[in-house]
């Protein structure tokens, strides 16, 4: 039986983002079931009782602070002296040293005070991004364009204005970038080296430069170029200017391109350049044949694990293979799944692994569902609800709408988790875990509690459910990549080379139990 | 004893205002109330709020906005100092803080005269549906967030039940009822200004714009002023002197940008902007806004949130059809 605990911190004004952090950080801790830091106003106190929160707030007034813990009853003194620690703390922290430096206010300002800078990382709200995009163009620096919502129509002339005045513009929706070895926004520390990428996707870009820096290779530039350049429209403007840059690059010996399938036009246009670079370029563009696309000075592969492979063979003097899939094999100590288990659930943070993995599972398994469709697949009816085997990206704007995205905030993936655990058609959940700048800093303390929690769920049901996943992650990202791999190991998830590999590997066990039971039992 | 400079020959070395609220008294003696990063509030012997605004914060009709000032955490305010306005200017002895406003533009925060039709609030609705947080009214309008805690859970469903009675209420000029429902939305919700207080300011701001066209709203504004300015003892002291204030007509100027702008192609350069007030709190201001042009309208948006579909297919899209 859970009790609760108040505690009333009089005449406490705290800010809204403060309060709700509070909130979560309580909530969070072992014991807790669910806590509650609001202002002690009488339809708060009203809605706390409709809340199940049995709160006796005596002597309490609307300018006081209401902190509420309910859940084991020897956690909740624990809990109400975090949160006045917290309090404590955040009131120290806004009260530290005077910031005296006075912080650049414009573009013009930050070029002032920096004059030796040629780029614009800018991340405003859609409404102004595409205004000063063009202000960073105009001062004459190439811009990496973070924000979202930048109309179609003003991507293009932004690109238009980089390409008449030598720039470049990597974004709109550009989240990923390693330029001169600094990662930007979401991307991972790795090895400099004689490898060039240019990538109209995010996760893209991060799982090739993650494979090729544990392959022992290094990376000289990673250039994002947002997801819609090459649309027929924009005409991959960014993409030619990066693969022109990298072909000039005294430091890159090899270039990688990677894209979802581009319009074909644009596809024949990029590739006509890159045959041209004087240098081997190894492309994948997800979801069209090699055979289509590889010619003379192109290497054309199916996955991203391949691109990575392939570039660094090329880049030691090896000839690369088509295709370096390999059969999986069959993992031991895997559970008894019951009769009602087929399916794979693949619940990602990254767009582009979602989509690599529906074409794989669909020319694996088929049957599979997903709100990133590729050819042969089907489009999920229901985001909210898996079908047969189903792939979501949740990343995608309908998950995102005013929350953090997935590879900061695990909230939405631990709660489809749980969803998924209690469905006892599942089989196998996959997972894409994110290393790097920018993404949740110690994401198994996030996962290895769901994988807990959904395990027993299932269990109870006689379900149990196998976990696979992969790490894009590198030793030098700021999250110390082995305690997570540990952790998650430790947890019981299968852990994959590549987003390619943990697809395999789901597939695998899949496959065995999509067989009728008798042919499983004869088998055996 | 710390020596008080005298605003007046210390134009110099005090800071400037660019923008003051007309509702900031010209003398006074106060007290520092709350400190955050970008505001510090002082309540005068009189129990009004003052509030000092880091430069770039929009205008207020009892704000003094520094000119260049962009962080108030510097200045080492802290609750309980003393503060004094004299002389067209506001000092805080205890950290020599010199705020002088006799140069500044006064800000009324009076609303422009505005009666939008439909189609020209679903550009606003779409807007917060994509972009709103999911705290707050958004999630009950447009079931927008699917995890919430039991306290969010309670709130959608008190808002659910209050908004259909207030829409009609608002629209047969019924001001009991309409405070009825009021009363059940003060200090409602979570963070510094309740959710429920900024949709109500929102809610009184686009009343007060319909009100030049609409007599019957302006009578039931009047009917409103005591009964809410009595609600508004259910809430906290900022909260409360939003309210007032709003009562009387004057609003922040993020709030007044928007209905300036409804209709015109840059309102939705004003209401993201009326959205990156708070946490929630513009984005409880906007629905408000929306909520009081269209009550009825926007009532029936909580057919689709209040029963969980994903974005209120049920409701919405036939609606932004029109």
């Amino acid at each position: 039986m859970s009790s609760t605990l108040v505690k009333i911190v009089p005449r406490e004004y705290r800010d809204s983002v403060s309060l709700m952090q509070l909130s979560a950080m309580l909530g969070k801790l072992p014991g807790i079931e669910q806590a509650s830091a609001v202002m002690a106003t009488e339809n708060n106190l009203a809605l706390l009782a409709e809340a199940g929160l049995r709160v006796d707030a005596k002597g309490a007034s609307a300018s006081d602070l209401l902190i509420v813990v309910q859940g084991e009853k020897s956690a909740l003194p624990a809990a109400i002296d975090e949160a006045m620690k917290s309090l404590t703390r955040q009131t120290e922290d806004s009260g530290g040293e005077a910031r005296t430096a006075l912080r650049p206010r414009s573009i013009q300002m930050a070029l002032k005070a920096t004059p030796e800078a040629n780029m614009a990382l800018i991340s405003t709200p859609g409404d102004y991004a595409a205004a000063e995009a063009m202000k960073a163009l105009r001062l004459g620096l190439n811009v990496m364009l973070f924000s979202n919502n930048v109309s179609e129509p003003e991507e293009l002339l932004l690109k238009q204005f980089a390409r008449d005045a030598d720039l470049i513009v990597m974004g709109p929706d550009c989240g990923t970038a390693i330029i001169n070895g600094t990662p930007l926004a979401f991307a991972n520390v790795v090895k400099r080296g004689p490898i060039g990428v240019v990538g109209a996707s995010g996760t893209g870009l991060q799982q090739v430069t993650v494979l090729v820096d544990r392959l022992g290779s290094g990376i000289s530039q990673a250039i994002g170029t947002g997801g819609r350049d090459l649309h027929r429209d924009i005409g991959a403007i960014s993409m030619l200017k990066g693969l022109k840059d990298l072909a000039a690059d005294p430091a890159t010996q090899v270039i990688v391109l990677i894209s979802k399938p581009p319009a074909a036009e644009v596809a024949e246009r990029v590739l006509a350049e890159a045959a041209k670079a004087g240098k081997p370029v190894v492309v994948n563009f997800l979801g069209t044949d090699p055979k289509q696309v590889g010619r003379k000075g192109v290497h054309a592969v199916k996955t991203l694990e391949d691109a990575a492979r392939a570039a660094v063979a090329i880049a030691r003097g090896e000839k690369p293979r088509n295709s370096y899939a390999e059969g999986a094999s069959s993992p031991s100590g895997l559970p008894r799944f019951a009769k009602t288990q087929r399916y794979v659930r693949g619940l990602y943070s990254g767009g582009t692994f979602c989509y690599e993995a529906t074409l794989l599972l669909g020319e694996l398994l088929g049957d599979v569902h997903s709100n990133t469709p590729t050819p042969g697949t089907t489009e999920l009816a229901d985001v909210w609800q898996s079908r047969q085997h189903t792939l979501v990206d949740l990343g995608d704007d309908v998950f995102t709408r005013g929350r953090p995205h997935p590879m900061i905030d695990y909230r939405l993936r631990t709660e489809r988790i749980a969803r998924e655990a209690e469905d006892a058609e599942t089989a196998v959940i996959l997972l894409d875990v994110v290393l790097g700048y920018g993404s949740h800093m110690d994401p198994s303390s996030e996962l290895v509690p769901a994988i807990h929690r959904a395990r027993a769920t299932a269990s109870a049901h006689g379900c149990p459910i196998a976990f696979v996943g992969q790490i894009c992650g590198t030793a030098a990202d700021p999250q110390d990549f082995t305690r997570q791999a540990r952790a998650l190991s430790e947890a019981g998830m299968l852990l994959a080379e590549s987003n390619a590999q943990a697809v395999r590997l789901a597939a695998g066990i899949a496959s065995t139990l999509s067989r009728p039971a008798a042919q499983r039992s004869r088998k055996a | 004893m710390v020596p008080c400079p005298d605003p007046v020959t210390d134009i110099g070395r005090g800071r400037l205002a660019d923008s003051v609220g007309a509702l900031v008294p010209t003398r006074a003696r106060a007290r520092v109330h709350s400190v955050f990063a970008r505001a510090c509030n002082l309540e005068t012997d009189c129990g009004e709020m003052v509030t000092l605004l880091a430069s770039g914060c929009g205008s207020n009709p009892r704000g003094i906005r520094y000119a260049s000032r962009d962080d108030l955490l510097p200045l080492r305010l802290r609750p309980g100092q003393a503060a004094v306005l004299q002389d067209m200017a506001l000092r805080i002895p205890a950290t020599d803080v010199v705020v002088n406003f006799s140069r500044a533009a006064v800000w009324k925060g009076t609303v422009a005269a505005s009666s939008p039709a439909w189609h020209q609030l679903r550009d606003l609705f779409e807007l917060v549906r994509s972009h709103a947080p999911t705290q707050g009214f958004a999630p009950a309008l447009f079931a927008s967030g699917n995890s919430r805690s039991p306290f969010q859970r309670a709130m959608i469903a008190r808002i659910a039940q209050t908004l259909p009675k207030l829409a009609r209420a608002t629209e047969t000029r019924d001001a009991r009822t309409v405070v009825a429902a009021l009363r059940s939305l003060v200090g409602l919700g979570d963070g510094l200004t309740p959710a429920g207080d900024d949709f109500i300011v929102g809610y009184l701001a686009a009343l007060s714009s319909r009100a030049y066209h609409e007599r019957g709203l302006a009578a039931l504004l009047r009917a409103l002023a005591v009964p809410v300015a009595q609600l508004s003892r259910h809430t906290h002291a900022i909260s409360r002197q939003m309210l007032l204030d709003a009562l009387q007509g004057h609003f922040a100027e993020r709030v007044t940008e928007v209905v300036r702008c409804l209709g015109g192609s840059e309102v939705a350069g004003a209401a993201s902007r009326l959205m990156a007030v708070g946490h929630t709190s513009g984005a409880d201001m906007l629905c408000g806004l929306l909520f009081g042009f269209a009550p009825v309208l926007t009532a029936k948006l909580l057919v689709g949130g209040a029963s969980g579909n994903v974005v209120g297919e049920t409701a919405h899209a036939p609606v932004l059809a029109c």
